[in-house]
């Protein structure tokens, strides 16, 4: 055996006799350390490099073996090491308490060799796998957070720079002046930027799907025209195997003006119209037709049909994953893909199939219904009409718009997006500097990147809505500019204060939509938080029953913000938290909702371990009971009738 | 039919005195309260209520615990028990209609009316 891989064994005895017989019965196999004592023992240990194994006597003087035990387990670097005790038999009813210290086994004197070989090699077997286990189960950790790390990566990382990508070219284009080479070019970068957004989009996706974390987001689409596009991207396919697409609607064949608009999202039926046709030509014997089918009505949906058969082994888990034909570059993901693309937009999928007949994929959709209709904006109308679309923005006054992003392209591509005249643009590149802009000016609309160095997106967030509450300033429309879109962020965003929420790489048309979306709504919610005049204070209009409470009641929500006090003192974000948490509840329930939502902004404030926010949070508070003044209604039953959404109390600023 | 005997449990007292005075207002019901889930059950002994009014979220022992205590002590384990929480919205409360998990629920963002017609189903039943 080498010197390389033989295992080390101490050896600790005080009896010289002793250890010359364990070192004979063990050389040949272990390399050999020993000593005397208990303390020349833990010298050796900690000195040079920990041995495999130890054979400890427990009678020593000085230190004695459970002490030298007891030491090693109390140190991480030594506690694995398997400890086997060698002890005469009188001493046996002392095994327990061996045991309890951590050795792994006993040996008793006299010494028999066959046992001492038959143990130690039990025992430096079982450490020896313990370790290798140990490893692994690192590699393993360290792998599964690589692929979360590798994850991000696409997630976010690639996104941003897919931004300018995507959105640049149109903008060359659009400034004209390009030999057609040059247009011909940018058209290919825009193309295949869309083609990477496109597979990254799809495997985080499904990812998504897969764990129902997606969040369905549909809008009106045109399936058919999504079809023709997919056509046109397979016709090297279609070619090699000479087949020919047929479409018809509702029986008729198609014309190029028609329509089949469902409820669902544009990108994922591309993928899944792509994914089943892809399919079908592939499975489709040459020189035959495939026939797409639209049939409208209550269950809107579309049938493609070839005339290959499926395989009778694959036809009962046909939509499971991993099933494929052995076709050569398949994952057998295919079908399952577009079966949760399906489901994922509220739609269904079925498949028939016979050797006669050949193979019908159906996949239903969501109908378009009356309530969807206010949403409905095809892409293609905002795209050749921009200009009207921001007009739309801009009725009465200049818009003023504060863009927040520390990625330079980024800001430079919403900023073309809102070129006009008539549009102010301005411009930050961090949360601090995003603030001062917000503190000295009026915005209609703020976009604030969520993801930035220092004050990110939802810090600057609660700075400026705490800002607005002391100042009593009109909510500014903010909108969160992000890579991520799963359900986590997004109600972070509301949690956090945003009025809404657009996901990057940013759609030119979709972005404006969102605008005039926002315009429009939120205008009704300023109105009434407006507040005329200098100095206003709140009045709270509280039913008569409960007058002999209220003096209680403010007095419990002073105590309460000097507990809050004292915790943000002491740094014990926690019982900020509850202490709001509390005081939130009781407020709402007695009618003082301007009161509840201060302390819920300070609970917000806590959760992320904001000082500055709650000391300033706090300061409203002890404002806003200063000031507040409160008038009892004297018929009870006309308060409460009239109020739904509490137990009694209306809240009117006034001045 | 004499009045309706409520223990109520909560850590906030200005919702215990707000719920008591709203309750007791209409004349149909008596409440006692207890903002500490370790005295709850010795009042819930003392008082044997028509029904108990349990909070979710308290500190030291909770909701669910102390639910616990009073399923597993003969002398009360019979008491209906209502949990009061902000923890559910009115909306939960209605579209279970009035049961989660097997548990009888009610908001604390329904009106009193509402918490009332919750309290009597449960009594009545």
């Amino acid at each position: 055996m080498t010197e390389l891989n033989q295992n080390t064994i101490l050896v600790v005895d005080d009896t010289p006799a002793n250890i010359n017989l364990l070192r004979k019965i063990l050389k040949n196999q272990y390399k050999i350390l020993v000593a005397a004592t208990g303390k020349q023992a833990l010298e050796i240990i900690h000195t040079i490099p920990a041995p495999d194994l130890i054979l400890l006597d427990v009678m020593m003087p000085g230190i004695d073996g459970y002490e030298v035990c007891r030491q090693l387990q109390a140190d991480d670097s030594t506690a694995d090491i398997p400890v086997i005790f060698v002890t005469a038999k009188s001493e046996i009813e002392n095994e327990e308490a061996g045991f309890k210290l951590g050795a792994v086994d006993y040996i008793t004197k006299p010494i028999s060799p066959t046992i001492v070989l038959a143990r130690v090699k039990t025992h430096m077997a079982l450490s020896l796998a313990r370790k290798k286990l140990e490893e692994q189960n690192i590699e393993l950790l360290e792998s599964a957070r690589l692929k979360e790390d590798v994850e991000n990566i696409t997630r976010h990382d690639l996104k941003a720079p897919l931004t300018c990508l995507i959105g640049m070219p149109s903008l060359v284009l659009s400034g004209g002046n390009l030999t057609s080479e040059q247009e011909e070019f940018l058209t290919i970068i825009e193309e295949s930027s869309y083609r990477m957004l496109h597979m990254i989009n799809s495997s985080l996706d499904l990812y998504k799907m897969e764990k129902k974390s997606y969040l369905f987001n549909p809008t009106a689409v045109n399936v058919y025209a999504v079809a023709k596009k997919v056509i046109r991207e397979l016709h090297n396919l279609l070619d090699a195997k000479k087949c020919e697409v047929l479409i018809d609607i509702d029986t008729q064949p198609a014309t190029s003006n028609d329509n089949f608009i469902v409820w669902a999202e544009e990108l994922l039926t591309y993928s899944l119209l792509e994914n089943l046709l892809k399919n079908a030509i592939e499975a489709s014997p040459e020189e035959c037709k495939i026939t797409i089918s639209f049939t409208n009505g209550e269950q809107p949906h579309v049938a493609i049909h070839n005339f290959g058969a499926v395989p009778e082994a694959l036809r009962d888990k046909f939509f499971e994953k991993y099933t494929t034909d052995g076709k050569k570059g398949g994952t057998g993901l295919g079908t399952y893909s577009a079966q949760l693309m399906i489901k994922t937009q509220g739609g269904s999928i079925a498949m028939q199939t016979s050797t006669d007949d050949g193979t019908t994929i159906t996949i239903t959709f969501l109908p378009i219904s009356t309530g969807n209709h206010e949403k409905i904006f095809s892409d293609n109308q905002l795209d050749t009409c921009s200009e009207e679309v921001i007009e739309q923005l801009i009725i009465d006054h200049p818009l003023r718009v504060l863009v927040v992003d520390d990625n330079s392209s980024n800001r430079q591509l919403i900023e073309r997006y809102l070129e006009h005249p008539m549009i102010v643009r301005d411009m930050a590149v961090d949360g601090d500097s995003a603030f001062a802009l917000v503190q000295s000016n009026s915005y209609d609309f703020i976009l604030l990147d969520l993801e930035m160095p220092g004050m990110d997106g939802l810090k600057t967030i609660s700075q400026i809505r705490l800002w607005e509450k002391q100042n009593t300033q009109l909510p500014n429309r903010v909108i969160a500019l992000s890579g991520h879109d799963d359900i986590d962020t997004i109600k972070r965003c509301q949690d956090a204060g945003f009025t809404d929420y657009i996901k990057k790489p940013i759609d030119k048309s979709a972005f404006l939509n969102l605008l005039i979306c926002n315009a429009n709504t939120s205008a009704s919610v300023v109105i009434s938080e407006t507040s005329t005049g200098t100095e206003p204070y709140y009045t709270v209009i509280i039913s008569n029953d409960l007058q002999d409470l209220i003096p209680k009641f403010l007095i419990f929500n002073r105590e309460g913000i000097v507990k809050i006090q004292t915790a943000v003192d002491a740094d014990d974000y926690d019982t900020v938290r509850s202490v709001c948490h509390n005081l939130k509840g009781s407020a709402s329930m007695y009618g003082f909702s301007k009161l509840s939502a201060l302390f819920s902004t300070v609970e917000s404030a806590a959760l992320v371990a904001q000082r500055d926010n709650i000391i300033n949070g706090i300061a409203a508070l002890n404002d806003y009971l200063n000031k507040v003044n409160i008038q009892y209604q004297q018929n009870d039953s006309s308060i409460t009738s009239h109020n739904t959404t509490n137990l009694t109390g209306e809240e009117n600023v006034t001045n | 039919m004499s009045q309706i005997k409520i223990v109520m449990i909560d850590d906030n007292q200005m919702i215990c005195d707000f719920i008591k005075l709203k309750l007791e207002n209409t004349g149909k019901f008596i409440v006692n309260y207890s903002c500490d889930g370790n005295e709850a059950c010795r009042m819930i002994t003392k008082e044997m209520p028509d029904i108990v009014l349990l909070d979710i979220n308290m500190p030291n022992i909770d909701g669910p615990d102390v639910a616990t205590i009073i399923r597993e002590s003969p002398a009360i384990k019979h008491i209906p028990i209502l949990y009061l929480s902000s923890l559910i919205t009115r909306d939960d409360v209605i579209r279970n209609q009035g049961v989660i998990k097997n548990r009888n629920v009610a908001s604390k963002s329904m009106t009193i009316d509402e918490i009332i017609t919750r309290i009597m189903e449960i009594v009545e039943k």
